[in-house]
């Protein structure tokens, strides 16, 4: 059991929140100390000249060890392990209306906050307040430009709605005893070899490689306004890619990743391995895949394919939900450097089959003993994390919000979170698609393969399409296609969806009853736990990519 | 010292000793292996013939460590092997490296990559990647030939018309370098206190002290039978420290010691010597005047005039730089002229290790092509006498001289190593201070220039732009004619154009210094050296450095703020 302490004030700051509320901070942590002092003399102190002070400062310092090891055919191709420490400034000038957030200079600069990654180790009082002290200046003097650069691009337009940067909020203040964790490197050494080794068996991948990553430790976050965090920081994976030719040269790809967050949910070797097998067994089984013409008709997203589907159409789109601005230049005629979700502009309109739900929960650690990895208890904004209910019978309800206000919505939900070096915009985490309690629609896995085929036959069909892995919706994949008379199975690969919309989300026919976890490639840790899933009609294409040549030599290990 | 007794040692126990070593060498083994069987089966296998292949691998053990304010802020350790592959098809007179004309002369290679090998010594793994490397380089090969191949029966016929690639001696040698664990705490000890040094002073804005401690070891094979290891150790102690004025202009200062071993590396008290002595030139220099675009005579005290010969003609002396169609080839013509006084000759030798007890980090037994490294004597007694030469020949110059060079995933071209400048003629350097006064007289102007630190600089030699060169001095002092003291000064850069400046070359001091760089170019970054003596010229052209529209911090640095 776990020490904590939660403190939540329940007055809201006055506005314009210049005053830091002084939050009551672990005692003897050096680094917190220089935080606090820097902050409160940064926020008392920090003018130039005649312009505006920040009327907000946030500080994140996250801190821990990693440990990165890659393999290939048995062997280890590189290993570090490396402490830091890195700082975030998040400092606004202007007031919570109108600041210098959600603005991009150029495109090139991006919309980013003020770092640096590699500030003292040790808990050095002195070396950490002078690492915050360079960084908040640097910060405040870019805060002041982008904040005129935005104001004049706001004047240039003719922009009728405007919504506040910087929502009120209670401040906040959750402190964790958080336990920097190693994995043992000798061991994981090993391990990764042996993974990477299982490949040794298989002449028709061609290429492969194993990763292992992890990183532990903790972050610690101090704003202005009292709101203050201790949290644990973590995230480790396990990747598994390995490549392969179908007999006309095409590349295909399998693989395996597995995501964690605490050592002790590190996958096992075993499991590893076995996964590695099922990816080599895939390539190896494709040896007699060909390339289709074209395809319309069902098509069934299987496992990882389903999760891949709900990231692409429906998360990414209720993501991000602030639009934000850049200036047009020489160099590119964009004047939104960031567009928001496309379904943000649906709300309580139906996106999705009405047989399914959809949620965000943050607090969930696992799934049916899979570990999901967008656990948190406090967001990168200092706000709790909020359990939302985005979707209900296909309608859409509410979508992820930062302190950053939108049309619909005037406060966070706790969904304000970021890459270390971007400012928070409201951002998922653990996503579960669920159907409705009792559907028809429901179905075990072997179930949902007949009913595709049925309803291949009704439309005539000579096979349909089952899709078990897939990169990225937009590129060439590899597929199944599963023959109406018989039911058997043969591979096919290069080919590419032509004409996808939103609408395929509402085209969803049926769903398995087994769930699965998926890990989408977001900048802040999450999980997608969906079904398999039946969509009544998808267009597919031959890829315009062309095949490659297939090596001109054996490869010397199999050649032996 | 432990390594050199270590490398005698082995050579003591004769051939047969690193003949067993070699044999036992996975990393070995598997390049041999594979470039045998590469070669033969690539040889035919498309009608335009594999006529070379080369394999280097380079083996880098790093750990780094840094420190600000007293606290240790940066350590880390990283070992990587990185293959490199010359593949080549066709002929040396005309093969897939050829130059493209209208596209810039690198892409014609066959791999420009990063291309990472198991650090284990697994002899299947490793064999299995070069494998998966050199089909890919040599699909890419084949592709630029058939460019290569059209791009020259459409365009002019090149002026300088000498082959794509020259033969070299097979090459037979094996050591393994090493260098002992670091001893981290006390280096961590050390860091601290210096960097804690900074912590006193309030202009000092930013401030950072490292170690950093590489170990490089590189094979090369080749189809012409060469079996190579080698390599070398790089250890750099630097600190900096920088500040800013209140008109912008960012100030810095800093010192950077090398060595192969840490025995090398200066005792605690000199470093923290040379900190104070940093600190107070960086004051001077803030509270400095900012001086006037400025012709006349200069003095470039010793290792500012190393890094003058690096920028204005060493690059300009690369041999491909001769041949090449978008360059100047500023000197592709003078062989034989007088380019620069008589008094001075230049050459580059990598093979010098130390000078004058310190190490040159241009040392180095065999390039990055396995040409044994060999001195290139460019300017003899102010006549050009040759070229710095990779395998790349130019006219008049069939041959490499142990000059190819690179870093991991670049082609290989021409490069600098240790840059030796040397003077026939010298005198004190009081006395050469003494020489400069008198020019400004003679010249009429109330003061002449000292240059006696350089951050580095660079070059134009393409013909997109003008020949010209840009030196960046870190730390001018004007000296009066008057007899006033000397004047620390800021915010200018020593500009010109390499035929001009060289000419004005007047006298030379016997005083020569060091300068230990990094070097970029096209073909990556590589560790160098300059050795000069200070020089006086009669007349040299300064201009106004660009500066930062940054104001200095608002607040003071939080120690000070009291």
């Amino acid at each position: 059991m776990k020490k904590s302490v939660i403190y939540t004030i329940l007055t809201l700051c006055a506005l314009p929140c210049a005053l830091w509320a002084g939050a009551v901070l672990p005692e003897n942590d050096n680094v917190f100390k220089a935080m606090k002092d820097e902050l409160a003399r940064s926020m008392d102190k920090l003018r130039m000249d005649s312009l505006a002070k920040p009327y907000f400062l946030d500080y994140q310092v996250v801190e821990g060890r990693s440990l990165g090891i890659t393999a290939g055919f048995g062997a280890v191709e590189s290993e570090y392990t490396a402490p830091y420490r890195r700082l975030r400034v998040n400092l606004r000038v202007g007031s919570p209306a109108f600041d210098n957030s959600n603005y991009a200079p150029n495109m090139w600069e991006g919309c980013r906050v003020e770092m640096d990654w590699s500030v003292a180790l040790e808990d050095n009082y002195d070396s950490l307040r002078y690492s915050i002290w360079a960084a908040t200046d640097k910060a405040y003097k870019k805060a002041l430009e982008t904040h005129s650069k935005k104001k004049a691009y706001k004047e240039s337009k003719n922009i009728t709605e405007l919504f506040d940067d910087m929502t009120p909020r209670p401040p906040y203040q959750l402190f964790r005893d958080a336990e920097q964790e190693t994995l043992d490197s000798d061991l994981w050494r090993e391990n990764i070899r042996k993974v990477s080794a299982v490949f040794l068996k298989y002449p028709a991948v061609k290429y492969s490689t194993v990763r292992l990553n992890f990183r532990s430790g903790d972050a610690r976050f101090l704003d202005s306004e009292g709101s203050a965090f201790k949290r644990p920081d973590c995230l480790g994976s396990v990747i598994i890619e390995a490549k392969a030719y179908a007999p006309d040269g095409f590349p295909l790809s399998a693989g395996d990743e597995q995501y964690f967050c605490l050592a002790k949910d590190a996958p096992g070797v075993d499991k590893l391995m076995e996964k590695a097998e099922e990816a080599a067994k895939r390539l190896s089984g494709m040896d007699r895949s060909v390339q289709i013409k074209a395809y319309i008709g069902p098509v069934l997203f299987e496992k990882d394919a389903a999760g891949k589907f709900f990231d692409y159409f429906l998360v990414a789109n209720l993501s991000n939900p602030r639009e934000v601005w850049t200036t047009p230049n020489n160099w590119s005629s964009e004047a939104v450097y960031r567009r928001p979700g496309a379904l943000v502009e649906r709300l309580d309109m139906r996106v999705l089959s009405p047989f399914l739900n959809v949620t965000d929960e943050p607090s969930e650690r696992y799934f049916e003993d899979k570990p999901l990895i967008g656990y948190y208890e406090v967001d990168d904004e200092g706000v709790p994390a909020r359990k939302l209910n985005l979707v209900g019978k296909g309608k859409l309800l509410d979508y992820y919000m930062s302190r950053a206000a939108t049309r619909d919505f005037k406060k966070s939900n706790g969904h304000g979170r970021a890459d270390f070096s971007d400012y928070a915009s409201g951002s998922p985490s653990n996503v579960f698609i669920r159907p409705e309690a009792g559907s028809a629609k429901v179905l075990p896995l072997e179930k949902l393969r007949k009913k595709l085929i049925d309803v291949c036959r009704e439309q005539e069909l000579e096979y349909c399409l089952i899709i078990r892995g897939l990169d990225n919706i937009r590129a060439p994949f590899a597929a199944y296609r599963v023959y109406v008379k018989d039911g058997h199975e043969e591979p096919v690969h290069g080919l590419e969806f032509t004409g996808t919309s939103l609408r395929a989300l509402r085209d969803i026919a049926a769903v398995s009853k087994e769930m699965n976890v998926y890990y989408p490639h977001w900048s802040t840790p999450g999980s997608i736990i969906s079904p398999s899933i039946l969509v009544a009609e998808m267009e597919v294409k031959k890829t315009d990519s062309k095949p490659e040549k297939i090596p001109y030599l054996p490869h010397p290990y199999f050649a032996k | 010292m432990f390594k050199i007794l270590l490398f005698v040692a082995g050579l003591s126990m004769g051939p047969a000793v690193l003949a067993a070593d070699m044999k036992t060498d996975a990393v070995m083994n598997a390049l041999t292996k594979e470039l045998d069987r590469s070669f033969t089966g690539f040889k035919n296998a498309e009608k335009t013939p594999l006529y070379y292949l080369s394999y280097e691998v380079t083996e880098s053990r790093t750990y780094y460590l840094g420190s600000k304010m007293g606290a240790i802020n940066s350590d880390s350790g990283h070992t990587s092997r990185k293959l490199d592959i010359d593949l080549r098809v066709n002929t040396p007179g005309l093969d897939n490296t050829h130059q493209v004309k209208g596209d810039y002369s690198w892409t014609s290679r066959s791999q420009t990559l990063n291309l990472p090998l198991a650090v284990d010594e697994n002899e299947d793994a490793l064999r299995a990647r070069i494998w998966e490397y050199t089909d890919k380089a040599y699909k890419k090969a084949q592709e630029n030939f058939t460019k290569v191949n059209m791009n020259k029966a459409v365009t002019a016929q090149e002026d300088d018309p000498s082959p794509d690639f020259s033969p070299s001696k097979p090459e037979v040698f094996y050591e393994t370098v090493t260098l002992p664990e670091m001893d981290k705490k006390l280096w961590r000890g050390k860091l601290d206190k210096f960097s804690a040094r900074f912590a006193d002073t309030p202009f000092i804005y930013d401030s950072g002290v490292s170690l950093t401690a590489e170990t490089k070891n590189r094979y090369l094979v080749n189809s012409e039978g060469s079996r190579i290891k080698t390599g070398n150790n790089y250890i750099r102690l630097s600190f900096s420290l920088a500040s800013r004025t209140t008109d912008g202009m960012d100030l810095s200062r800093g010192e950077q010691y090398d060595g192969a071993s840490y025995a090398e590396l200066p005792s605690e008290e000199k470093v923290l010597a040379d900190i104070d002595r940093s600190i107070a030139e960086l004051k001077a220099l803030k509270d400095a005047p900012i001086v006037d675009p400025y012709h006349g005579p200069a003095i470039l005290k010793a290792r500012a005039a190393g890094v003058y010969f690096h920028e204005i003609i060493g690059h300009r002396l690369e041999g491909h730089r001769q041949k090449i169609e978008e360059e100047g080839q500023t000197f592709a013509k003078k062989l034989n002229q007088k380019i620069t006084s008589d008094i001075i000759t230049v050459y580059d030798d990598p093979n010098i290790k130390y000078f004058r007890g310190r190490a040159l980090r241009g040392y180095y037994r065999y390039d990055d092509e396995g040409v044994k490294a060999a001195r290139a004597s460019l300017i003899e007694n102010g006549v050009l006498k040759g070229f710095l030469m990779s395998r790349s020949p130019i006219r008049d110059f069939p041959a490499s001289n142990g000059h190819g060079r690179h870093s991991t995933g670049r082609p290989v071209v021409s490069r600098m190593a240790n840059t030796m400048v040397e003077a026939s003629k010298t005198v004190s350097y009081p006395e050469l201070r003494k020489q400069l006064i008198e020019e400004c007289k003679k010249q009429n102007k109330p003061f002449g220039l000292v240059f006696d630190d350089i951050a580095g600089g660079f070059t134009n030699t393409g013909r997109w732009g003008p020949q010209s060169f840009k030196v960046l001095p870190l730390l001018v002092y004007r000296v009066y004619t008057d007899g006033r003291p000397d004047e620390v000064v800021r915010g200018v850069d020593i500009v010109g154009t390499p035929i001009a400046s060289l000419s004005k070359i007047m006298a030379a001091a016997d005083d020569p210094d060091i300068f230990n760089g990094t070097c970029g170019a096209e073909s990556g970054w590589v560790p160098v050296s300059a050795v000069s003596p200070s020089l006086l010229l009669t007349e040299m052209e300064v201009e106004k450095s660009q500066k930062s529209q940054e104001k200095p911090p608002v607040l003071e640095p939080p120690l000070h703020d009291k």
